[in-house]
Protein backbone atom coordinates (compact mmCIF):
# COMPACT_ATOMS: atom_id res chain seq x y z
CA UNK A 1 0.00 0.00 0.00
CA UNK A 2 3.03 1.96 0.39
CA UNK A 3 4.97 3.08 -2.50
CA UNK A 4 8.34 1.34 -1.91
CA UNK A 5 9.89 4.86 -3.73
CA UNK A 6 12.40 6.68 -1.67
CA UNK A 7 10.71 10.01 -2.77
CA UNK A 8 7.33 11.16 -3.13
CA UNK A 9 5.63 10.90 -6.00
CA UNK A 10 5.60 14.57 -7.87
CA UNK A 11 2.96 13.82 -10.86
CA UNK A 12 0.18 14.53 -8.77
CA UNK A 13 -2.68 17.26 -9.55
CA UNK A 14 -1.69 20.39 -8.28
CA UNK A 15 -4.94 21.61 -7.45
CA UNK A 16 -8.58 19.96 -8.29
CA UNK A 17 -10.50 22.95 -9.77
CA UNK A 18 -13.90 22.69 -9.56
CA UNK A 19 -16.01 23.42 -12.56
CA UNK A 20 -19.70 25.90 -12.30
CA UNK A 21 -21.44 23.84 -10.08
CA UNK A 22 -25.07 23.29 -10.90
CA UNK A 23 -27.60 25.90 -9.34
CA UNK A 24 -29.58 23.47 -6.90
CA UNK A 25 -32.66 24.65 -5.46
CA UNK A 26 -32.02 26.67 -2.01
CA UNK A 27 -35.91 25.94 -0.97
CA UNK A 28 -36.02 22.17 -1.57
CA UNK A 29 -32.65 22.53 0.61
CA UNK A 30 -33.81 24.53 3.11
CA UNK A 31 -37.53 22.10 3.19
CA UNK A 32 -34.56 19.03 4.13
CA UNK A 33 -33.50 20.53 7.30
CA UNK A 34 -34.32 18.53 10.52
CA UNK A 35 -36.06 15.48 8.49
CA UNK A 36 -33.73 13.00 8.88
CA UNK A 37 -32.46 10.73 12.22
CA UNK A 38 -29.11 12.20 11.43
CA UNK A 39 -30.49 15.53 11.84
CA UNK A 40 -32.66 15.04 14.32
CA UNK A 41 -30.44 13.04 16.24
CA UNK A 42 -27.46 16.26 16.28
CA UNK A 43 -30.50 18.39 17.34
CA UNK A 44 -30.87 16.95 20.16
CA UNK A 45 -27.19 17.02 20.61
CA UNK A 46 -26.93 20.71 20.43
CA UNK A 47 -29.70 21.16 23.06
CA UNK A 48 -28.13 18.37 25.47
CA UNK A 49 -24.93 20.87 25.66
CA UNK A 50 -26.27 23.53 27.17
CA UNK A 51 -27.29 21.07 29.65
CA UNK A 52 -23.96 19.12 29.65
CA UNK A 53 -22.20 22.81 30.55
CA UNK A 54 -23.17 22.27 34.03
CA UNK A 55 -24.30 18.65 34.73
CA UNK A 56 -20.40 17.50 33.34
CA UNK A 57 -17.62 18.21 35.62
CA UNK A 58 -14.92 20.66 34.71
CA UNK A 59 -12.02 18.26 36.04
CA UNK A 60 -10.95 17.48 32.53
CA UNK A 61 -8.49 14.50 33.17
CA UNK A 62 -10.08 12.80 36.18
CA UNK A 63 -11.56 9.36 35.24
CA UNK A 64 -14.15 10.40 37.73
CA UNK A 65 -15.30 13.17 35.66
CA UNK A 66 -16.78 10.24 33.20
CA UNK A 67 -19.46 8.55 35.25
CA UNK A 68 -22.09 7.86 34.44
CA UNK A 69 -24.56 10.64 35.30
CA UNK A 70 -28.29 9.55 37.26
CA UNK A 71 -31.11 9.65 34.60
CA UNK A 72 -33.31 11.82 37.34
CA UNK A 73 -30.63 14.34 37.12
CA UNK A 74 -30.84 14.65 33.35
CA UNK A 75 -34.39 14.38 33.61
CA UNK A 76 -34.75 17.56 35.53
CA UNK A 77 -32.27 19.65 33.75
CA UNK A 78 -34.07 18.72 30.49
CA UNK A 79 -37.02 20.38 32.28
CA UNK A 80 -35.22 22.95 34.07
CA UNK A 81 -34.40 23.62 30.14
CA UNK A 82 -37.58 23.74 29.06
CA UNK A 83 -39.04 25.98 31.16
CA UNK A 84 -35.87 28.71 30.28
CA UNK A 85 -37.12 27.79 26.72
CA UNK A 86 -40.89 29.24 27.40
CA UNK A 87 -39.48 32.31 29.55
CA UNK A 88 -36.76 33.01 26.62
CA UNK A 89 -39.80 32.45 23.88
CA UNK A 90 -42.00 35.06 25.93
CA UNK A 91 -38.96 37.80 26.38
CA UNK A 92 -38.24 37.85 22.41
CA UNK A 93 -42.10 37.83 22.01
CA UNK A 94 -41.97 40.85 24.48
CA UNK A 95 -38.69 42.48 22.58
CA UNK A 96 -40.64 41.99 19.04
CA UNK A 97 -43.74 43.96 20.29
CA UNK A 98 -41.86 46.10 22.32
CA UNK A 99 -39.12 47.38 19.96
CA UNK A 100 -40.35 45.89 16.53
CA UNK A 101 -37.72 43.14 16.17
CA UNK A 102 -37.97 40.75 13.71
CA UNK A 103 -38.50 37.33 15.36
CA UNK A 104 -37.23 35.56 12.04
CA UNK A 105 -34.65 35.13 9.72
CA UNK A 106 -31.82 35.90 13.13
CA UNK A 107 -28.43 35.50 12.69
CA UNK A 108 -26.20 33.08 14.54
CA UNK A 109 -23.68 33.50 17.54
CA UNK A 110 -21.67 31.01 15.51
CA UNK A 111 -21.98 33.40 12.39
CA UNK A 112 -22.74 36.49 13.32
CA UNK A 113 -21.95 37.64 9.49
CA UNK A 114 -24.71 35.33 8.39
CA UNK A 115 -28.43 35.07 8.32
CA UNK A 116 -30.27 31.59 9.23
CA UNK A 117 -33.33 30.70 9.74
CA UNK A 118 -33.55 26.81 11.22
CA UNK A 119 -29.61 26.38 12.30
CA UNK A 120 -29.57 29.39 14.25
CA UNK A 121 -30.31 27.72 17.59
CA UNK A 122 -27.81 24.81 17.36
CA UNK A 123 -25.09 27.01 16.21
CA UNK A 124 -25.44 28.89 18.82
CA UNK A 125 -25.72 26.15 21.47
CA UNK A 126 -22.65 24.85 20.03
CA UNK A 127 -20.62 28.07 19.92
CA UNK A 128 -21.91 28.80 23.42
CA UNK A 129 -20.41 25.18 24.38
CA UNK A 130 -16.95 25.77 22.72
CA UNK A 131 -16.17 29.32 24.36
CA UNK A 132 -17.74 28.08 27.65
CA UNK A 133 -15.56 24.91 27.74
CA UNK A 134 -12.34 26.78 26.28
CA UNK A 135 -12.56 28.63 29.51
CA UNK A 136 -13.29 26.07 31.99
CA UNK A 137 -9.62 24.21 30.51
CA UNK A 138 -7.33 26.91 31.89
CA UNK A 139 -7.34 25.79 35.32
CA UNK A 140 -6.93 22.39 34.23
CA UNK A 141 -4.10 23.49 32.74
CA UNK A 142 -2.25 25.16 34.83
CA UNK A 143 -3.01 21.88 36.61
CA UNK A 144 -0.98 19.79 34.21
CA UNK A 145 1.72 22.37 33.06
CA UNK A 146 3.00 21.24 36.39
CA UNK A 147 3.18 17.73 36.13
CA UNK A 148 5.75 18.43 33.79
CA UNK A 149 6.86 15.48 31.13
CA UNK A 150 4.25 14.57 28.04
CA UNK A 151 1.04 16.02 30.31
CA UNK A 152 2.97 19.23 30.71
CA UNK A 153 4.18 19.39 27.01
CA UNK A 154 -0.06 18.21 26.11
CA UNK A 155 -1.15 21.13 28.30
CA UNK A 156 1.32 23.55 26.79
CA UNK A 157 0.14 22.76 23.22
CA UNK A 158 -3.25 23.28 24.42
CA UNK A 159 -2.76 26.51 26.06
CA UNK A 160 -0.96 27.33 22.46
CA UNK A 161 -3.90 26.47 20.43
CA UNK A 162 -6.78 28.28 21.90
CA UNK A 163 -4.51 31.61 22.58
CA UNK A 164 -3.10 31.76 19.01
CA UNK A 165 0.59 32.38 20.77
CA UNK A 166 3.48 29.77 19.65
CA UNK A 167 3.83 28.50 23.92
CA UNK A 168 5.24 25.79 23.03
CA UNK A 169 8.23 26.71 21.46
CA UNK A 170 9.23 29.50 24.67
CA UNK A 171 10.61 28.09 28.15
CA UNK A 172 7.24 26.76 29.73
CA UNK A 173 8.02 29.49 32.77
CA UNK A 174 6.12 31.78 29.84
CA UNK A 175 3.13 29.35 29.77
CA UNK A 176 3.05 29.61 33.49
CA UNK A 177 3.30 33.44 33.94
CA UNK A 178 0.50 34.01 31.41
CA UNK A 179 -1.62 31.80 32.70
CA UNK A 180 -0.86 33.65 36.80
CA UNK A 181 -1.41 36.45 34.56
CA UNK A 182 -4.90 35.40 33.92
CA UNK A 183 -6.11 34.03 37.38
CA UNK A 184 -4.46 30.55 37.47
CA UNK A 185 -1.79 30.33 39.29
CA UNK B 1 -12.72 -0.64 0.09
CA UNK B 2 -13.99 -1.21 3.81
CA UNK B 3 -16.41 -2.76 5.46
CA UNK B 4 -18.88 -0.35 7.97
CA UNK B 5 -20.68 -1.91 10.80
CA UNK B 6 -24.01 -2.45 10.28
CA UNK B 7 -26.15 0.70 11.77
CA UNK B 8 -26.64 4.16 11.29
CA UNK B 9 -24.33 7.04 11.09
CA UNK B 10 -23.57 7.28 14.59
CA UNK B 11 -23.07 4.02 15.03
CA UNK B 12 -20.31 4.37 12.54
CA UNK B 13 -18.53 7.26 13.62
CA UNK B 14 -18.07 5.68 17.54
CA UNK B 15 -16.14 2.72 15.63
CA UNK B 16 -14.19 5.34 13.60
CA UNK B 17 -13.24 6.96 17.31
CA UNK B 18 -13.25 4.65 19.45
CA UNK B 19 -13.33 1.13 18.05
CA UNK B 20 -16.86 0.41 19.52
CA UNK B 21 -20.36 2.04 19.50
CA UNK B 22 -20.94 0.31 22.74
CA UNK B 23 -23.64 -1.83 21.81
CA UNK B 24 -25.90 0.87 20.28
CA UNK B 25 -27.41 0.47 16.29
CA UNK B 26 -29.47 3.12 15.83
CA UNK B 27 -30.01 7.24 16.27
CA UNK B 28 -32.20 9.41 19.22
CA UNK B 29 -33.75 11.30 15.96
CA UNK B 30 -37.12 9.07 16.32
CA UNK B 31 -37.97 10.34 19.11
CA UNK B 32 -38.65 7.01 20.85
CA UNK B 33 -35.79 7.66 23.06
CA UNK B 34 -35.75 11.35 23.85
CA UNK B 35 -35.30 10.78 27.76
CA UNK B 36 -32.41 8.50 26.98
CA UNK B 37 -30.34 11.21 27.39
CA UNK B 38 -27.37 8.59 29.13
CA UNK B 39 -27.81 5.68 26.57
CA UNK B 40 -26.77 8.36 23.93
CA UNK B 41 -24.63 11.54 25.34
CA UNK B 42 -22.98 9.53 27.60
CA UNK B 43 -21.21 6.73 26.33
CA UNK B 44 -17.40 6.99 28.53
CA UNK B 45 -15.53 5.22 26.40
CA UNK B 46 -11.76 6.20 25.46
CA UNK B 47 -11.30 7.98 22.17
CA UNK B 48 -8.36 8.24 19.70
CA UNK B 49 -8.50 11.98 21.00
CA UNK B 50 -7.74 10.34 24.36
CA UNK B 51 -4.88 8.14 23.23
CA UNK B 52 -3.25 11.09 21.36
CA UNK B 53 -3.04 12.55 24.52
CA UNK B 54 -1.66 10.34 26.79
CA UNK B 55 1.04 9.78 23.85
CA UNK B 56 1.76 14.02 23.88
CA UNK B 57 0.31 13.48 20.12
CA UNK B 58 -0.91 17.60 18.86
CA UNK B 59 -3.61 17.22 17.05
CA UNK B 60 -6.84 19.00 16.35
CA UNK B 61 -10.41 18.81 15.37
CA UNK B 62 -11.89 21.29 12.37
CA UNK B 63 -15.81 21.46 12.59
CA UNK B 64 -18.65 23.69 10.64
CA UNK B 65 -21.20 23.27 12.74
CA UNK B 66 -21.96 20.70 15.27
CA UNK B 67 -18.95 17.96 15.89
CA UNK B 68 -20.47 14.88 15.72
CA UNK B 69 -17.67 13.06 17.61
CA UNK B 70 -19.32 15.29 20.78
CA UNK B 71 -21.71 12.83 21.68
CA UNK B 72 -19.18 10.77 22.68
CA UNK B 73 -18.26 12.02 26.33
CA UNK B 74 -14.56 12.29 26.37
CA UNK B 75 -14.43 14.59 23.57
CA UNK B 76 -17.06 16.78 25.64
CA UNK B 77 -14.12 17.07 28.56
CA UNK B 78 -12.40 20.61 28.54
CA UNK B 79 -9.31 19.37 27.40
CA UNK B 80 -10.09 18.07 24.48
CA UNK B 81 -12.63 20.53 23.30
CA UNK B 82 -9.78 22.90 23.47
CA UNK B 83 -8.60 21.29 20.61
CA UNK B 84 -11.93 22.01 18.62
CA UNK B 85 -11.76 25.02 15.81
CA UNK B 86 -14.02 26.02 13.51
CA UNK B 87 -12.87 24.57 9.93
CA UNK B 88 -11.52 28.40 8.75
CA UNK B 89 -8.64 27.61 10.98
CA UNK B 90 -7.61 24.53 9.15
CA UNK B 91 -6.99 26.88 6.30
CA UNK B 92 -4.90 29.07 8.42
CA UNK B 93 -2.96 25.90 9.77
CA UNK B 94 -2.01 24.69 6.27
CA UNK B 95 -0.87 27.56 5.84
CA UNK B 96 1.76 28.01 7.96
CA UNK B 97 4.65 26.35 8.84
CA UNK B 98 4.37 22.19 7.94
CA UNK B 99 6.15 21.35 11.57
CA UNK B 100 3.61 23.34 13.19
CA UNK B 101 0.90 21.92 11.61
CA UNK B 102 -1.46 19.35 13.60
CA UNK B 103 0.14 15.69 13.98
CA UNK B 104 -3.37 14.10 13.85
CA UNK B 105 -6.37 16.21 12.09
CA UNK B 106 -10.15 15.70 12.67
CA UNK B 107 -12.17 17.28 10.05
CA UNK B 108 -16.14 17.17 10.33
CA UNK B 109 -18.35 18.53 7.55
CA UNK B 110 -21.40 20.64 7.64
CA UNK B 111 -24.44 18.85 8.79
CA UNK B 112 -27.24 20.89 9.32
CA UNK B 113 -28.85 23.63 6.54
CA UNK B 114 -28.39 24.52 3.57
CA UNK B 115 -24.55 24.77 3.55
CA UNK B 116 -24.69 21.27 4.24
CA UNK B 117 -21.29 19.69 2.92
CA UNK B 118 -21.49 15.59 4.44
CA UNK B 119 -22.94 13.78 1.72
CA UNK B 120 -26.03 13.13 3.02
CA UNK B 121 -29.03 12.67 0.93
CA UNK B 122 -31.17 14.85 0.37
CA UNK B 123 -28.41 17.75 -0.29
CA UNK B 124 -26.35 18.36 -3.27
CA UNK B 125 -23.70 15.99 -3.34
CA UNK B 126 -21.43 18.07 -5.12
CA UNK B 127 -20.79 20.10 -1.85
CA UNK B 128 -19.49 17.33 -0.31
CA UNK B 129 -16.98 17.06 -3.23
CA UNK B 130 -16.21 20.47 -3.05
CA UNK B 131 -14.85 19.80 0.76
CA UNK B 132 -12.68 17.28 -0.54
CA UNK B 133 -10.83 19.58 -2.96
CA UNK B 134 -10.58 22.15 -0.82
CA UNK B 135 -8.69 20.07 2.00
CA UNK B 136 -6.62 18.27 -0.82
CA UNK B 137 -5.69 21.81 -2.72
CA UNK B 138 -5.03 23.56 0.87
CA UNK B 139 -2.45 20.31 1.75
CA UNK B 140 -1.24 20.24 -1.76
CA UNK B 141 -0.46 23.86 -1.97
CA UNK B 142 2.37 23.56 1.41
CA UNK B 143 4.89 21.63 -0.66
CA UNK B 144 6.37 20.75 2.65
CA UNK B 145 3.04 19.57 4.47
CA UNK B 146 1.69 17.67 1.17
CA UNK B 147 5.34 15.20 1.33
CA UNK B 148 4.36 15.13 4.89
CA UNK B 149 0.31 14.04 5.17
CA UNK B 150 -1.79 11.18 4.56
CA UNK B 151 -5.09 12.72 3.75
CA UNK B 152 -7.95 9.58 4.72
CA UNK B 153 -11.52 10.35 3.22
CA UNK B 154 -13.75 8.23 4.90
CA UNK B 155 -17.56 7.57 4.55
CA UNK B 156 -19.53 6.27 7.74
CA UNK B 157 -22.06 4.41 5.99
CA UNK B 158 -23.17 3.08 2.63
CA UNK B 159 -25.99 4.46 0.14
CA UNK B 160 -27.70 1.49 -1.05
CA UNK B 161 -28.30 -1.79 0.12
CA UNK B 162 -26.35 -4.20 -2.27
CA UNK B 163 -22.47 -5.13 -2.41
CA UNK B 164 -21.59 -8.64 -4.36
CA UNK B 165 -19.03 -9.39 -1.68
CA UNK B 166 -20.28 -10.83 1.57
CA UNK B 167 -19.90 -9.31 4.89
CA UNK B 168 -17.63 -11.46 6.78
CA UNK B 169 -18.09 -12.05 10.50
CA UNK B 170 -15.97 -10.02 12.84
CA UNK B 171 -14.99 -9.63 16.90
CA UNK B 172 -17.66 -8.35 19.19
CA UNK B 173 -15.71 -4.97 20.53
CA UNK B 174 -17.98 -5.58 23.93
CA UNK B 175 -19.06 -7.87 26.72
CA UNK B 176 -22.42 -8.52 25.75
CA UNK B 177 -24.74 -5.41 27.22
CA UNK B 178 -26.50 -5.11 30.26
CA UNK B 179 -29.58 -2.73 30.48
CA UNK B 180 -28.78 -0.33 33.20
CA UNK B 181 -31.52 1.76 35.13
CA UNK B 182 -33.80 -0.97 34.76
CA UNK B 183 -36.24 0.06 36.77
CA UNK B 184 -36.60 3.75 35.83
CA UNK B 185 -36.97 2.24 32.16
CA UNK B 186 -39.92 0.57 33.37
CA UNK B 187 -41.49 3.66 34.83
CA UNK B 188 -40.43 5.14 31.75
CA UNK B 189 -42.27 2.87 29.46
CA UNK B 190 -45.69 2.58 31.59
CA UNK B 191 -45.52 6.71 31.51
CA UNK B 192 -44.96 6.71 27.57
CA UNK B 193 -46.67 4.41 25.78
CA UNK B 194 -44.03 5.63 22.29
CA UNK B 195 -40.88 4.84 24.45
CA UNK B 196 -39.39 1.90 23.73
CA UNK B 197 -36.01 -0.26 25.01
CA UNK B 198 -33.09 0.93 23.17
CA UNK B 199 -32.17 -1.61 21.18
CA UNK B 200 -28.80 -2.69 21.44
CA UNK B 201 -26.49 -5.47 18.82
CA UNK B 202 -22.81 -7.52 19.37
CA UNK B 203 -21.31 -5.82 16.31
CA UNK B 204 -20.23 -9.87 15.54
CA UNK B 205 -21.08 -9.27 12.04
CA UNK B 206 -19.52 -6.51 9.62
CA UNK B 207 -22.13 -4.64 7.00
CA UNK B 208 -21.84 -3.29 3.51
CA UNK B 209 -18.63 -1.64 1.99
CA UNK B 210 -17.66 1.71 1.32
CA UNK B 211 -15.36 3.67 -0.67
CA UNK B 212 -12.43 5.09 1.18
CA UNK B 213 -9.43 7.27 0.30
CA UNK B 214 -6.12 7.19 1.03
CA UNK B 215 -4.06 10.76 -0.26
CA UNK B 216 -0.47 11.02 -0.35
CA UNK B 217 2.58 10.98 -2.77
CA UNK B 218 4.07 8.08 -0.87
CA UNK B 219 1.24 5.85 -1.51
CA UNK B 220 0.99 3.71 -4.44
CA UNK B 221 -1.75 4.16 -6.84
CA UNK B 222 -4.48 2.27 -7.15
CA UNK B 223 -6.42 -0.40 -5.27
CA UNK B 224 -5.04 -0.58 -1.51
CA UNK B 225 -3.54 -4.48 -1.14
CA UNK B 226 -0.65 -5.50 1.62
CA UNK B 227 0.93 -8.58 -0.18
CA UNK B 228 -0.90 -8.42 -2.62
CA UNK B 229 -4.40 -9.09 -1.78
CA UNK B 230 -7.26 -7.12 -0.50
CA UNK B 231 -7.02 -7.18 3.65
CA UNK B 232 -10.39 -6.66 5.12
CA UNK B 233 -10.42 -3.09 6.56
CA UNK B 234 -12.96 -1.65 8.31
CA UNK B 235 -13.62 1.73 10.43
CA UNK B 236 -11.02 0.49 12.77
CA UNK B 237 -8.45 0.26 10.81
CA UNK B 238 -7.24 3.39 10.80
CA UNK B 239 -7.31 3.37 14.45
CA UNK B 240 -4.96 0.33 14.16
CA UNK B 241 -2.91 1.84 11.93
CA UNK B 242 -2.31 5.15 14.63
CA UNK B 243 -1.91 3.03 17.29
CA UNK B 244 0.85 0.90 15.51
CA UNK B 245 2.52 4.51 14.19
CA UNK B 246 2.30 6.11 17.61
CA UNK B 247 2.55 3.06 20.13
CA UNK B 248 -0.51 4.15 20.85
CA UNK B 249 -1.50 0.93 23.22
Amino acid sequence: MISDSIRPDEDTIPQIVMPVLQPVDPELEDAAFGITEHDKGLLKLATFLKTALWLEPKAAFADAAVETVPRLVVLFSLMFQGMAFVLLWFIRRFKSWAFGLDRSPRASFGEPDKIHTDTVSPRDDVAWFTMQRKQQVLSTIAEEIKFGGTRGDQAVRTLAAITGRPMHKEARLHAREWLAAHGHP
Amino acid sequence: MVFVPPGATWPNRFFALSGTASGRVDMPGDGTHHLDVPGYFHQTQPTIFDRLNEKGIHWKSYFHDIPQSWVLRRPRLPHNVARYFYFDEFFEDARGDANEFPQFCYIEPDFLGFQQNDDHPPHDVMKGEKLVADVYNAIRSNTALWHSTLLVVFFDEHGGFYDHVYPPTAVPPDPPQQQKHRLLSEILVRLNPWHKPEETYSFDQLGLRVPALLVSPWVARGVAKVDGQSPVFDHTSLLKYLTEKWDLG
